[in-house]
Parts: structure tokens; C-alpha cells; sequence
């Protein structure tokens, strides 16, 4: 039933244009061919046949490949960057009564051409909002809307509306303002279900198929008298099975349209809904509601964050829970939404996963995905065993190291589903290391005096926990020189002036951990 | 006519005791409080103000007759309900709780939408956490199109816990503070199918047409007589608004039938403040409540709005204090002098001394109704013909509050009647008698 458009094919030259002229979101436009047809309906718990008039999906402008004509027609979805639709109509409706259709989308925009006849007492009167489709099963009309709204919306036949809405000629049509969200981030789903209520008088249905609507036996529509009540084109029975609507945790949104001729009152006793758009427009604020009103005609969206698991029953109630006169049937369904038992799975890295760190505070990096829900929190342990608590989920965070030795440290972290899943613990380590290196300086392999001032010093310096990078070297102990990379020999001048000359030398390891001073003597004895 | 006109006084008969007497206030909605409620599906006969009788399916208190509507529940956020459900009825019976989550149901049989008490002494037992403040809707899950219009349903009303006897709040926010609360259970009634189930004959739900409507289970006049009224045994709500001027009063508004009722008040428009159990809001108070004269009560949803009236903006002092009556209240100039009574300063202070406006028809010039007391005052009785005025012996000022779709105001094809009661605005210091 959700059926997704044909691409039109845009020549590769003015693509290229586009291109060049740097136009942005380019846009590809929706189309569709449709064909309306008579077939009729066996209704449950009566066995009572109804003829209907419905569109069928049709694959291209040849007709040649056409599904069953459905009451409510083919969902057509059009793609969030389509900015324009165009709907190619046939009719093919037959028996005693036939007519000229048409279509037409309130809510959306579009050039109309209303059709008008000259009525008895020679007035002009309008007969169809739009140009007419003939029934010849041949004549092909093409309807265009330029600059569609995202939403959720009813497409319906506009000619002689209070006889062909009735008879079946509608459907939903919706688009949405980007991939996984209706109008905008604050209405993104996971999850999706579309109930469109409609209802079936009999009677009214039973005049069109012997041709005599429009007669003294069955003036119009003015004697409506619903006596089926539908949700997606079906009553409820024993046969329906409940509706797969979302998994635990998952945000659902529900469109609700009516082609009913009467109010519905949809009322889901066990969960709340938050009404976000009525018409297609969003609202400022949700309302949160477990019934709302739906006039004829209307669309409202309701969003459920986070459904929890179980099944769910949507009814009216307004009672149009009857299959004519038997009762257990009508305008009922089951929300199935199942459980989510998967956990999420991630990783965790400290300091972009660095050895080891001279600092307690160190920045985690953070990565965890769910298969059905999205992830929500986590919560952390340095331990494997104590927990810190949980918090919202986030792909940063700064954390500080325990007091202690130094030496290896391991962080373990835990995430979260909006389901209440929670992954196995992951984790990451890293070496906290505040300790300088230590060595020794020798001079000229520790003889006891020097006449002349080169020497050579003789250096060793070990890190327990990193390397060794850098040294640096003073004669008094105050003043220094600037660091140099560590290497295990090295010239030297000893000061002027005869006498005890003593040399001190730093280490310095990777992270910046410096050592106490080591030093070493020589008599200059010129 | 002249029969109907005895019937119809006959029925009022109850107002006039009522009223002059009346039971004492408490100020709350009747009800059962409690955390454990037995209910018992069974029959019994509803009674129309304009004499007819029909058979009716509701929930008893127990071993008590069976009442439309079922008793309301009344119970404290947070408390864990249990509702234990028996079946006297020939057809299985159930309750949905809508806007309770996590509702858990034992016992009984499965059913489609929930656990069912079997026919003829079957049960059934449902347990939820009252989680959010709210009034709420409780009604049969089973053949719900047939079983709710044959009674089985009744109000549920959640307290807030920052709720007590000085802090009376409908959600826990001062936006829903209230002085005194009443509930407005509306449904409507095709006769039609109670013959036919009376009769054991099938019933066509899909022709169902309406011509009884109904405020707390009553077709007016009966919503004007007491609570309790033995004459009408199985509907032991009545609906009658009363108040002190400057009073909020709390109306909880519950569809219960199968049709759009559009309740209009007079008086003053209504702040609608919440739906479905929700306050109207976007994080701060009732900041998205709107103020309506009539409230569109859709089946199966519930509405809270805030009603009240003080006098103000009418021009003129509702007490018909001036100088030239009440010199101590009122200086030579028409203004009000230190002593005006604190207890009738909720008029705008420019009112306060100013004459009525209009020269005052003398009474033999009048056509006089029950309900006027002969004088446009508030709390004062003028001289009247005898017999006249006597529903009213307090003075008081009567606003007709009723459904807007005025065919509803009819008890089968009878005018006046159906879902029609009346606003009673009290001098201060009277003691209110309802509830």
C-alpha cells in the first residue's frame, strides 16, 4: 500500500545546469498514476457486498500494469525533498452510474479549474473543483501541485465530492520534512502508523450500483446513514490482526485521517499521545491527550516518545463499533508494540586512546548505537563493580582518575536504550603516570680530576611507566640549560677557574614528568 | 399542558425543600474515596424527568442498587487502585481505565480490548497506580457500543498530592486552585435500545438516535433536586452548581455518551485548564488554558476549566446597597465608606453604591417565574404575588447552564428538559446547599 514515486527523469544537461548555476536541494518530482475503479467489497460478520469506487496504483502512463483498486487508495508518500506531485488520473469506473472524477488535496496549494454546469433554472454551478477526468477509461489528466507542504494529508476525488468521497475515491498522501522527521526535529519518529477512519453507508452505496442515487428513490447523500465504520479501509473483525506499530522505546508517530462523513473520537486508553500538527500545520505546543476529536475531513499527527511495550487497543468512541448491526467490530484496532531486548553496543576511549597520561583528568570518547531504539544514557565505574549513576548519553565527557598510585587505570562504561536495555560493560585503560624518570651522570667515567675543560658525560635514565625524551643540564644547580633530547653521552666544558666543577642533570619522560636532579663531580686542575 | 405543567411542578416540589433546607456543604463532588472499590455490574431502571422508565445496565457499589452514572471514584495520586469488578448481567462486562497506564487485570476471561467479569456471577479485578492528578472516565470495554449506552460508566478523580481541605487544587499547580468543584457527566440516550434489550430483541447500535440527555445520569429538572433523592433511586447524582460571588469553582467536564455536547455557561466564560487528566501547559501552569463560553465535551474525554463570578463590570452594587439604603456603607457622593462590608468587595470598587440603572417595573407589570426572588439584588427578597418565587428563598442569581444544542433540551421531544441545570450564586453568608 505505501507506495513511493517514479522519479521523473531529468535530463542529464539541465542537471548539469543546475549544477553550474549552484542551485541547491535539488529537486526531483513526485510522480504518480492513478486510475479510479469500481469493484465491490464483501464486509465482515454480514457477508453484505458493497460496491465501492477506489484508485488503483498504476505504474507508469502506459496503464498497463495497475494494482486493485483499494478504499482508502494507494498511500502515496512523497520523498521530503520533493517539492513538487503530479497525480496522472484515469477513470475507469463502470456500472449504471458512472461520473467524471477529478482530484484534489486540501491543505496543499494548487491551480484549480473548476467545472461548472447550467442548472435548470440557468445557473451557473459548479459540479467539480477541478478539471474532470472522463470515465472513458482512455483520457488521461495530469493534476500538479508545485510547492507541497510536508504533512499528512487526504487526496480525494473533488468532483461531485458528497457522492464519490463516499463511495471510496481517497486516500493519504503524506511527506515529510526530512528523513525520520514530520515536521521538523522535535516530530522525529522511529516508528510509523497511519489510521485513516472512513465509513460505509449501504444503502446510499447499493443506489449507485442499481443507478438510482439521484432519483426520487435516493435523492443524495442528505440521508447518510453510516453503517460500517472503517480504519484503513477495513471494519474490525476476528480476522484483523493486531497492527505491528513500533518497538519498545521507539518514538511512534500515529496519523490520524478521516474520510468519514461523521465525527470520530479515537481514544487509546492505555497510552497518551501528544498532538503535534492538525492539517498539516504543527502546532506551538503539543497536546497531550489519550482520545482526541477528528472531524471529517481532518489529519492530526500524535507523536507517543518512547511507546512502552504491549498491546494497545485504539477504538472510537463514539461507538462506531459495529459491522452493521453486529457488535465486536468497527472502527477498533490493536497497537502491537513489541519488546525491545536488545541491548546497545559501544566503545570507549581515554584520551583518543593514549597510553598513558600525567594528569587525573583525562577525556573520554564515547560511541554506542542500539539495532531498534536509540540510546539514551550511561553510567561509568572504575571498578568493573561500583557504578556511578546513570546520565544522558553523550559521544564526549571529562572524567577524573581515583586517587592512588600511579599505574595502569581502567574506566568501564555501561549505555543504555530508551527500552531500559543496558549493554555489557566496555572498557579502556590507561597508565597515569605523575613520576619523573630516574638516572645517573658520570664524568669522564668518574675520574677524580680533568686538566683540560671538554669532558664527557656519561648519562642513564630509566621511566618506569614511559620513556625517557629529554634532559637538561645546570653547573650551579639554579641555572639551567634548555632541554635537549636524551642521549647516553654527551661533550661538556667545564667552567673556568680550577677547582670542584659539578654537573647536575634533569630527566624529563614523554608525558612531561621531570626528575629530581642527579649530579657528579670533577677537580678541573689545569 | 396542564398535566405536564402539574407533572413538571410536582418534580420541582424537591428543589424548593432542597434548596430551603438543603443538607449542608462540604464542597466536594459525591463520590466514593478509598483505595479498594467493589463494583458490581447489574440492572435496574432509569427514571426520565418527564415520567418515562428504562431499564439500565450500571455499576453498584457493591450490594447496592445498581446507579447511572457508576459511582465516582475518588482517590489520592499515587495510591495503588484496585477495582474489583462482579457481574450480575446476563453479557460479560469489563472497565477500561483511560489515561491510567500500566492498568494490570486478573481473573475473568480475556476479552479484546481487556480482561471481561463472565456473564451471571462472573469477576474481575483491575489494578493500576493512580500516577497523575486528573479527572478521568471509567467505562466498559465489552460491546462498549452497547454497554455505555446502556449506563456502564462513571467518573474517576485523581487528587493531587499537594491536595488537602485548605489547599483545594485540581493539579499540582495553583493554576487549579478552586473553593468548590462539581461534576458535569454528560451522555445521551436512545430509548430504542433499552426497550429492545428490556424486550430480549436484537439491537441495531448503527441506528442509534438520541433523545434524552443527561447530566450526572438526570434529565433536568431532576438535575435541580438533591443528591440522594429517594424518587430516583438509581441516580443518586444530581448536577447543581452553586457558589459565593468571587468563588472559583472547579467543573469537571466528562463525555459519557456517544455524542459532541456543546456545554455553555452563563454567567461568565469558563478558563478551560486541562484535558484528558493534562494540565493545559507547556512547562508553566495553565499557560496554554483558553476561556470559552462553551466547552465542547467530546465522548470519552475529560475537561477541567475554572468558572467564576464575581459582579464585576455590571455598573451598578449587586447588593443594591446607596446611600439613600445603606448610609453607613455608602457616603452622599455614591462612594463606599470604610465600613462597605469586606464580605461583598469582590464587585469592581466603582460599583460598589451605584443605583441599578434602570427605573424598576412596578410588580403588577410583571410576569413573575419561580425562581425570582422580586427584588435584582442579591440576597434580598422583595415583595412578591403570593406563591410566587418560592425556589428561591435565598435571593439568589440563576444562571441556566446547559448544552448549547438546545434540541437537547428536550426529554423526549418534551421542552423543557434534558441536559439543562441551573448556576446558583449565593449571597455571602448563605450556606450553600449543594453538595
Amino acid at each position: 500500500m505505501n507506495i513511493r514515486p517514479r522519479k521523473s527523469q531529468v535530463p542529464a544537461v539541465i542537471l548539469a545546469l543546475i549544477f553550474i548555476l549552484g542551485a541547491s536541494g535539488i529537486s526531483w518530482g513526485a510522480e504518480f498514476w492513478l486510475r479510479a475503479q469500481s469493484f465491490t467489497k464483501t464486509m465482515p460478520d454480514t457477508g453484505e457486498v458493497v460496491t465501492m469506487w477506489g484508485f488503483a496504483q498504476c505504474s507508469d502512463g502506459s496503464y498497463g500494469s495497475c494494482s486493485a483498486p483499494t478504499v482508502p487508495g494507494p498511500r502515496l508518500t512523497v520523498p521530503p525533498g520533493d517539492a513538487t506531485l503530479t497525480i496522472h488520473l484515469r477513470n475507469n469506473l463502470t456500472g449504471l452510474l458512472t461520473e467524471p472524477v477529478s482530484i484534489v488535496i486540501p491543505g496543499q496549494t494548487a491551480t484549480m479549474a473548476p467545472v461548472k454546469f447550467t442548472d435548470g433554472a440557468g445557473r451557473q454551478r459548479v459540479k467539480s473543483f477541478t478539471t474532470e477526468t472522463p470515465a472513458d477509461n482512455s483520457t488521461t489528466v495530469a493534476y500538479s501541485w508545485s510547492n507541497l507542504k510536508p504533512g499528512s494529508y487526504l487526496y480525494q476525488s473533488g468532483s461531485h465530492p458528497a457522492l464519490q468521497q463516499q463511495m471510496g475515491l481517497y486516500g493519504a498522501l503524506t511527506k515529510d520534512a526530512a528523513a525520520g522527521q514530520a515536521y521538523g526535529p522535535s516530530t522525529a519518529y522511529q516508528a510509523e502508523t497511519l489510521l485513516l477512519f472512513s465509513e460505509i453507508d449501504p444503502v446510499l452505496h447499493g443506489h449507485v450500483a442499481a443507478g438510482s442515487y439521484g432519483t426520487p428513490a435516493y435523492p443524495s447523500t442528505i440521508d447518510y446513514q453510516p453503517r460500517y465504520f472503517l480504519i484503513n479501509g477495513e471494519p474490525y473483525s476476528a480476522a484483523v490482526p493486531p497492527i505491528a506499530a513500533a518497538a519498545q522505546g521507539q518514538n511512534l508517530l500515529i496519523r490520524f485521517l478521516s474520510a468519514s462523513l461523521k465525527y470520530r473520537a479515537p481514544t487509546v486508553p492505555g497510552l497518551y499521545l501528544d498532538l503535534v500538527a492538525e492539517d498539516g500545520y504543527p502546532y506551538a505546543y503539543p497536546k497531550r491527550q489519550y482520545s482526541l476529536l477528528l472531524p471529517p475531513g481532518k489529519t492530526l499527527d500524535a507523536l507517543v516518545p518512547a511507546v512502552p511495550a504491549g498491546s494497545f487497543p485504539i477504538f472510537d468512541r463514539r461507538l462506531g463499533l459495529t459491522n452493521d448491526s453486529a457488535p465486536g467490530g468497527g472502527m477498533l484496532r490493536i497497537l502491537s508494540v513489541s519488546t525491545d531486548t536488545s541491548p546497545p553496543s559501544g566503545s570507549v576511549l581515554i584520551n583518543g586512546g593514549a597510553a598513558a597520561t600525567r594528569s587525573r583528568v583525562v577525556a573520554l570518547t564515547l560511541s554506542a548505537s542500539d539495532l531498534v531504539n536509540t540510546v539514551t544514557g550511561m553510567r561509568f565505574s572504575w571498578n568493573g563493580t561500583t557504578w556511578y549513576g546513570w546520565e544522558s548519553y553523550a559521544t564526549t565527557r571529562n572524567a577524573s582518575i581515583p586517587e592512588g598510585a600511579d599505574g595502569e587505570k581502567t574506566i568501564y562504561v555501561q549505555f543504555r536504550d530508551a527500552a531500559g536495555n543496558v549493554s555489557s560493560a566496555y572498557s579502556d585503560s590507561i597508565v597515569l603516570d605523575r613520576t619523573g624518570p630516574t638516572g645517573s651522570v658520570v664524568i669522564n667515567g668518574d675520574a677524580a680530576s680533568s686538566s683540560i675543560r671538554p669532558v664527557v658525560l656519561t648519562l642513564s635514565a630509566t621511566d618506569a611507566n614511559s620513556t625517557v625524551t629529554n634532559m637538561r643540564f645546570s653547573w650551579n644547580g639554579t641555572t639551567w640549560y634548555g632541554w635537549e633530547s636524551y642521549a647516553t653521552t654527551r661533550n661538556a666544558t667545564l667552567p673556568l677557574g680550577a677547582g670542584v666543577k659539578t654537573i647536575r642533570v634533569q630527566f624529563r619522560d614523554a608525558l612531561g614528568n621531570v626528575s629530581a636532579p642527579f649530579s657528579d663531580s670533577i677537580t678541573y686542575a689545569p | 399542558m396542564k398535566n405536564l405543567l402539574t407533572r413538571c411542578a410536582l418534580r420541582l416540589l424537591p428543589v424548593l425543600v432542597f434548596l430551603a433546607f438543603g443538607t449542608g456543604a462540604h464542597a466536594a463532588i459525591d463520590g466514593l474515596t478509598g483505595t479498594t472499590f467493589n463494583l458490581t455490574a447489574k440492572a435496574g431502571y432509569l427514571s426520565t424527568a418527564e415520567g418515562g422508565s428504562y431499564l439500565m445496565w450500571g455499576y453498584a457499589n457493591g450490594s447496592s442498587p445498581m446507579q447511572f452514572p457508576g459511582p465516582t471514584l475518588i482517590v489520592n495520586q499515587g495510591a495503588v487502585v484496585t477495582v474489583n469488578l462482579a457481574n450480575e448481567l446476563s453479557v460479560p462486562v469489563s472497565i477500561v481505565f483511560p489515561g491510567q497506564s500500566g492498568v494490570t487485570a486478573n481473573g475473568g476471561a480475556a476479552g479484546v480490548i481487556t480482561r471481561e467479569a463472565p456473564a451471571a456471577g462472573g469477576s474481575v479485578s483491575y489494578s493500576f497506580t493512580a500516577a497523575q492528578p486528573g479527572t478521568y472516565t471509567y467505562y466498559s470495554g465489552t460491546n462498549s457500543d452497547l454497554q455505555v449506552e446502556m449506563g456502564l460508566v462513571g467518573a474517576l478523580i485523581v487528587r493531587p498530592t499537594g491536595y488537602s481541605e485548605s489547599n483545594k487544587i485540581a493539579y499540582n499547580h495553583p493554576d487549579s486552585q478552586y473553593d468548590r468543584e462539581y461534576l458535569f457527566l454528560l451522555s445521551d440516550m436512545d430509548p430504542t435500545v433499552h426497550e429492545k434489550v428490556a424486550a430480549g430483541l436484537p439491537v441495531d447500535n448503527a441506528a442509534w438516535w438520541p433523545v434524552y440527555w443527561l447530566m450526572n445520569g438526570r434529565t433536568a429538572p431532576d438535575t435541580m433536586t438533591p443528591a440522594n433523592n429517594p424518587l430516583l433511586p438509581h441516580q443518586p447524582y444530581n448536577c447543581m452548581p452553586m457558589m459565593h460571588p468571587g468563588d472559583r469553582v472547579l467543573l469537571r467536564m466528562i463525555g459519557a455518551g456517544r455524542d459532541l455536547h456543546p456545554f455553555h455557561v452563563h454567567g461568565n466564560e469558563h478558563k478551560v485548564i486541562a484535558r484528558d487528566g493534562r494540565l493545559l501547559s507547556s512547562g508553566a501552569g495553565a499557560n496554554l488554558a483558553e476561556n470559552l463560553f462553551t466547552s465542547t465535551v467530546v465522548p470519552g474525554a475529560t475537561s477541567d476549566a475554572i468558572f467564576s463570578w464575581t459582579g464585576a463590570k455590571l455598573g451598578w452594587d449587586i447588593y443594591g446597597f446607596t446611600h439613600a439604603t445603606q448610609p453607613a456603607y455608602c457616603d452622599a457622593a455614591g462612594n463606599p465608606t470604610a465600613s462597605y462590608p469586606a464580605d461583598r468587595m469582590s464587585q469592581t470598587a466603582a460599583d460598589r453604591c451605584k443605583p441599578i440603572p434602570v427605573a424598576l417595573p412596578n410588580q403588577t407589570d410583571l410576569t413573575n417565574g419561580q425562581f425570582y426572588s422580586g427584588s435584582p439584588y442579591l440576597g434580598t427578597l422583595g415583595s412578591l404575588p403570593p406563591g410566587e418565587g418560592g425556589y428561591n428563598p435565598n435571593s439568589g442569581y440563576m444562571f441556566m447552564w446547559h448544552s448549547h444544542s438546545e434540541k437537547e433540551l428536550t426529554n423526549n421531544d418534551i421542552f423543557p428538559g434534558g441536559m439543562l441545570t441551573m448556576m446558583i450564586i449565593e449571597a455571602p453568608g448563605v450556606t450553600l446547599m449543594n453538595p
